[in-house]
């Protein structure tokens, strides 16, 4: 097959028209085709960032840069976009973050740095990440090292943050200021209108109507269970079209099922209904990686172990599903069958996620352990929506992932709950129902008994959390030993 | 002076095999491996693969024009399998087609027959069924046997111990080039050179002097590719000669994670006996290596297990038991300590475990029972100093150790839910090859007429910053600054029968032969010199590229001077040969001096647990290290920072499983976890031993690389502390890693137990 698809681009300095495969990942198209070879393949899973560029796009006439593993992105997804590699970084002097790199030592074989400047160079480009260790812990939080040990990267990239903090402070585009303080070459300063001038383009679809290729939106699973299958498809890209932001009516929060998680995170309206949410994000994998994962494709992989599925089943969510016989609407909770099962035909998309606000007395909580706390896929994960009135559960829904064929409500569990007494004697009792509806395997995740126990213990945590003035946590614990 | 190529690194400019423009008509092969972990091979179909368009060629066992078999202490293993499979993975076919997306198709596209035998994954099961690449090997000292009666607390237990991936970046590759008259040019990331060239010429059947291995860096090998990058270089280079075209082969991470070996595990039994006064009588340790299919380098890293197996402590009464078992696993190799934690494991488990029986901390085991100056080890080899003891004892003092001790005690009376514990490990390692033979380094080094240096050595850039130290001693011995100082690639053509870059000794055995060759390039230079200030050459030196005569700056620059000194018709080449003095080892009777000297320190690590969740943060790690004197500060504190990371990592998240039939699960990076910058604490100090000069090493330096890798087992111990503090720990085996999973296990004993019990029950 191996059709190709005429694409242009920013690539760095370069205005540039190329034919490439749309499902060739952007690693393969720089390394291979042009040569580019700073961005180095540690994985090709997006575990590692070796491979982090940053794609600009052009909103409002300014380009907002992201940064994304290169070793998941569909080329398809690049046109009119400005494609960032270490190389398009590079000055005739180093910058603030490469020369803080070099003194503090943060660079011992050499093979993950590229990855890691691109990553804190990202990282200051976002106005919306403090200059801060927070902000640079945040922007490295795809990188992996095996020489250092970490504290000398810690250290030059903290250095590197302060020492542009005040060009950048409270400005509204770091990228001029950037480019200012010689951390950003000057080809960023046109990279607007380089873009504006690449003509738009209805959105590519498959040349035959039947033809039943991948469906990528975010990609970040796809590519990694099929990466090496795609490029010879022709899929179709979801991300084509622009991405509208979530709205609330009715008390309806109603949200483009391709939202990155990131774009969900950050959403107002999202904040507002989950205040927790940002916090939430930090423990689901990296921040390149969740530029790319949509809300939709961590449902329709079906893992059970899906972090934003989990915490989506907790706030009763539904699907608005798009297909040849028409819309029809299903409930999170009822879309799987079986393990890797959908109730959802092959024509079949999900246009839209749909969750009623929580109300005012309505607490929720969400949780995951994971070995690694950052970039991990859970053992267990649980969410938990809570309405209390005074000393009486009114309504209590929480979900679990990682400890059936797929994420779970415990329906029986928010049965028992319901109208309850918020105490500790009930949660206990309630942990036992829960017990009756999982049943987890053994796993490279973990041991039956293990996701049994921690199944028991996030649960608990939901309650201690959300209630602290009511159920103490040192009760809990002696509790349950 | 920083790490040499760190500006190269921060720009991405710097080169890896497969970065360099490829050459024409480059090929690129990838590896059919076996789907099973044993069995006899009925039949291989790659007609399939063949029918591809693009597919070159496929190699199997038959078309290996040389010896099929090799291997660095017993040519046990085929480059193709020979019948039968070994393990999952095992290379069964090379698939070279015009593209790598080709050649990966072409590996789909194989298929094997294979009739499946027993599969073993446990050492202790290969030991009672005799699968042993070696005998079992014993060391003792002393009595042990009549000296458990004279012991006031007996305590025995065993462990199961992980082995550890070495997840260098950089996937192994090679690519290998045909040259006229059958001569090959192999660029390979490995850290043996002169074994890879040895290794292609064996195989392909052809004279070493054909076969030219050159490697600029390496994106990381912690042993990795001390013994196995090999086959990807043999493999590569086939193809290559073979076929007369340049052929290139890079693993996939899934493919050499499932392909290569890692740090052995082992499974240990040991029995510790201490004297009314707490020092430790005896003690017997019985280490069952899981060595995986082939000898590999199993036979020397068990070796260092039985040598670091009493680590710093001074005990009268030993016995050593060890044996390599064959599993049906990838062949375990090499990784940074080389056998050495394995060691040394055990007998902090037994110290823990007799501290917590007689009710005292650790440490207080762990400081009395200290070796001192004029204590000899169970191998004979004698302890020259007491620099272990300053490292113990400026650690606990510089980092106030009763201080912190009172802290988690009053946090830990405060707390429910979260619980502290604080471990400290005292490492003392032995620097050499225990292979006697291969401590030698050998450095080229030439000065060009407009002044500027080139330093060739058989030292291997993998990140360790071994170019960087050379430039260093180059720049020091003649005197000039380091930016005249350019350091090659490693080239079997320039520099001959390399020994690894391992074993920590790579900086000295070649920093030492870089002094000699500096050194006698110098001695000619300051010959011209004399003549031209009228002096004599012993008064000659030359500073920041001034040369003085009798301390005194003369009109003459160094640039000058190299170019009189060509016009006298002077050396300006050199070739330095270093071996380290006074060692020698008796692999037979496991005695004699095997290192040249001991690198020590001490490790304070704190960790906290949370009691609810079963996860951990380790909050603090606090060192003293005996560098001697250090050559570049930020690459050697690069050295401890990064050794006491995989440590720690070893010993906490890195978790290899293999399923009963051996088939490798965790075998992507969303499966094995290694630290991030998240999981490492940001509190991590570092102190060097002052005034700590040491005669052995180039410029009184210390080896760093793989001593520092130990300090990290205070992590484990000290997360076992704070589980401690909520429920006392009772197992019948100690198992690495403490993974969240089983800290969780170990809060909790008696939950865990009773919800499986009504699991089971509602399934019935």
């Amino acid at each position: 097959m191996n059709q190709t698809l005429q694409i242009t681009l920013l690539l760095n300095d370069e205005l540039l028209t190329v034919d490439v495969p749309p499902g060739m990942v952007a690693l393969d198209f720089l390394r291979k085709q042009r040569q580019l070879t700073g961005s180095k393949e540690g994985c090709k899973e997006g575990d590692c960032g070796a491979c982090t560029v940053i794609v600009g796009e052009l909103q409002n006439s300014q380009v907002r840069y992201r940064p994304m593993t290169s070793c998941l992105l569909p080329m398809g997804e690049l046109h009119g976009k400005h494609l960032v590699s270490i190389e398009g970084l590079n000055m005739e002097q180093l910058s603030p973050v490469q020369s803080a790199m070099v003194e503090c030592g943060g660079t011992q074989c050499g093979y993950c740095t590229p990855g890691f400047i691109v990553a804190m160079t990202a990282g200051l480009m976002d106005e919306t990440i403090p200059l801060s260790e927070k902000g640079h812990d945040f922007a490295t939080s795809g990188n992996l090292c095996r020489c250092t040990g970490y504290r000398s990267i810690k250290q030059a990239g903290q250095q590197a943050f302060r020492t542009l903090e005040p060009d950048l402070s409270g400005r509204k585009s770091r990228i001029k200021a950037l480019c200012s303080a010689k951390a950003l070459p000057k080809h960023f300063l046109d990279a607007a209108e380089k873009l504006c001038c690449i003509p738009q383009r209805k959105q590519i679809l498959p040349p035959d109507s039947e033809y039943t290729g991948p469906i990528v939106a975010g990609g970040t699973d796809l590519f990694v269970q099929k990466g090496e299958e795609i490029p010879d498809t022709f899929p179709q890209l979801l991300n084509q079209k622009a991405i509208s932001p979530a709205l609330e009516s009715d008390g309806v929060i109603r949200i483009d099922a391709r939202s990155s998680f990131e774009a969900f995170a950050r959403d107002p309206v999202i904040q507002e209904a989950i205040p927790n949410i940002l916090k939430y994000n930090d423990l689901i994998a990296s921040w390149p990686i969740r530029t790319r994962a949509s809300l939709g494709g961590n449902i329709c992989n079906a893992s059970p172990i899906a972090d934003m599925t989990c915490l989506l089943l907790a706030l009763e969510a539904e699907l608005v599903i798009f297909g040849d016989s028409g819309k029809r609407i299903v409930p999170l909770q009822n879309f799987y069958l079986g393990y890797k099962t959908l109730a959802k035909k092959g024509d079949e998309l999900i246009a839209e996620i749909r969750f009623p606000k929580p109300k005012r007395n309505e607490r929720i909580n969400w949780s995951k352990v994971s070995k690694r706390k950052i970039l991990d896929i859970a053992s267990v994960n649980s969410a938990a929506k809570i309405e209390a009135e005074g000393e009486t559960i009114k309504q209590a829904i929480i979900s679990l992932g990682g400890v059936a064929a797929t994420p779970l409500a415990l329906n029986q569990t928010s049965r028992f709950l319901q109208g309850a007494s918020l105490s500790s004697s009930t949660i206990l009792e309630a942990l036992s129902v829960a017990q009756n509806e999982i049943s987890p395997i053994s796993d490279v995740r973990g041991s039956a008994i293990y996701k049994r126990l921690l199944a028991r213990q996030l649960i608990a945590q939901h309650f201690v959390n959300l209630f602290p003035d009511t159920i103490s946590e040192e009760a809990v614990c002696e509790a349950l030993r | 002076m920083k790490h040499c190529d760190s500006q190269l690194h921060v720009t991405g400019r710097s080169e890896y095999v497969d970065d360099v423009s490829p050459p024409a008509g480059l090929l690129h092969a990838a590896v059919f491996g076996s789907p099973i972990a044993h069995g006899e091979i009925q039949s291989l179909d790659t007609s399939k693969a063949r029918e591809i368009p693009g597919v070159i060629a496929i190699y199997t066992f038959d078309d290996i024009p040389g010896e099929a078999y090799f291997g660095a202490i017993v040519q046990d293993e085929p480059l193709f399998a020979d019948n039968k499979v070994f393990f999952q993975g095992q290379a069964i076919a090379l698939v070279v087609a015009e593209t790598y997306e080709i050649a990966r198709q072409g590996v789909k596209a194989c298929a094997v027959n294979i009739d499946p035998l027993p599969v073993i994954t446990c050492p202790r099961e290969a030991f009672a069924k005799g699968e042993l690449h070696q005998e079992l090997r014993v060391f003792e000292k002393g009595d042990v046997d009549a000296n458990w009666s004279k012991c006031e607390t007996v305590v025995e237990g065993s462990i199961d111990l992980a082995g550890q991936e070495h997840l260098y970046l950089e996937t192994n590759r090679c690519r290998s080039i045909p040259c006229e008259d059958g001569q090959l040019k192999v660029y390979s990331s490995t850290q043996s050179p002169s074994v890879t060239q040895k290794t292609i010429a064996h195989i392909l059947g052809l004279p070493m002097n054909k076969v030219e291995v050159d490697v600029k860096r390496l994106g990381g090998g912690f042993g990795g590719k001390e013994d196995q990058a090999t086959h990807w270089a043999c493999m590569a280079s086939l193809a290559a000669f073979l076929l007369q075209k340049p052929c290139q082969l890079v693993l996939s991470r899934s493919d050499d994670m499932r392909m290569t070996g890692k740090r052995h595990p082992y499974k240990q039994d040991f029995k510790i006996g201490l004297d009314s006064d707490g020092r430790i009588l005896a003690y017997e340790v019985s280490h069952y290596q899981n060595s995986g299919a082939f000898m590999d380098l199993s036979n020397p890293v068990l070796e260092r297990t039985c040598l670091h197996s009493t680590n710093s402590y001074a005990i009268p009464h030993v016995r050593i038991r060890a044996v390599p078992c064959r599993t049906n696993l990838p062949s375990n190799t090499a990784f940074r300590g080389f056998g050495g934690p394995q060691g040394m494991f055990p007998l902090e488990v037994a110290i823990e475990k007799v501290a917590q029986k007689l009710s005292v901390s650790p440490d207080w085991i762990q400081e009395r029972n200290l070796a001192r100056s004029g204590y000899v080890f169970h191998y004979g080899q004698e302890l020259e100093d007491d620099r272990l003891h300053r490292t113990w004892q400026e650690t606990k003092e510089s980092f106030d150790l009763e201080t912190r001790r009172q802290a988690i005690a009053d946090f830990n009376k405060k707390h429910s839910s979260k619980k502290r514990g604080l471990a400290l490990m005292p490492v003392c390692f032995g620097i050499s090859f225990t292979k006697t033979f291969l401590n030698q380094g050998s450095s080229l080094v030439h000065v060009y007429t407009d002044g500027t240096v080139s330093v060739t050595t058989g030292g291997i850039e993998m990140g360790q910053g071994v170019s960087s130290n050379m430039i260093a001693i180059c720049s020091r011995v003649f005197g000039i600054p380091h930016d005249r100082i350019l350091c090659n690639s490693t080239n079997t053509s320039r520099i001959a029968n390399i020994s690894p870059s391992a074993a920590s000794a790579t900086s000295d055995l070649n920093g030492n032969a870089t002094i000699i060759a500096c050194r006698e390039i110098l001695a000619g230079m300051k010959k011209v010199a004399a003549t031209k200030l009228k002096c004599e050459p012993e008064e000659v030196t030359i500073v920041d590229g001034r040369v003085h005569c009798s301390g005194k700056a003369s009109e003459l620059d160094w640039n000058t001077l190299v170019l009189e000194s060509y016009f006298a018709r002077v050396q300006l080449m050199a070739h330095g040969f270093y071996t380290p003095p006074n060692i020698s080892f008796d692999p037979v009777v496991g005695w004699g001096r095997p290192f040249h000297y001991y690198t020590y320190g001490t490790c304070l690590i704190e960790a906290t647990v949370d009691c609810i969740q079963g996860t951990y943060t380790i909050d603090t790690a606090k060192l003293v290290h005996d560098l001697g004197r250090g050559i570049i500060p930020s690459v050697d504190l690069g050295q401890v920072e990064g050794g006491l990371a995989q440590g720690i990592g070893w010993v906490t998240l890195e978790e290899l499983a293999f399923s009963d039939d051996g088939q490798l699960l965790s075998n992507a990076l969303s499966t094995y976890k290694c630290p991030d910058g998240d999981f490492l604490p940001d509190d991590i100090e570092v102190k060097f031993l002052e005034n700590a000069d040491n005669p052995g090493g180039p410029l009184g330096s210390k080896a760093v690389g793989e001593p520092p890798f130990m300090y990290g087992m205070a992590a484990f111990f000290a997360i076992r502390r704070a589980v401690e503090a909520f429920s006392p720990i009772e197992e019948e085996e100690t198992k690495s890693p403490i993974t969240p999973e089983q800290t969780l296990l170990k809060l909790y004993p008696n939950a865990a137990h009773s919800l499986t019990a009504n699991a089971t029950k509602l399934k019935k």
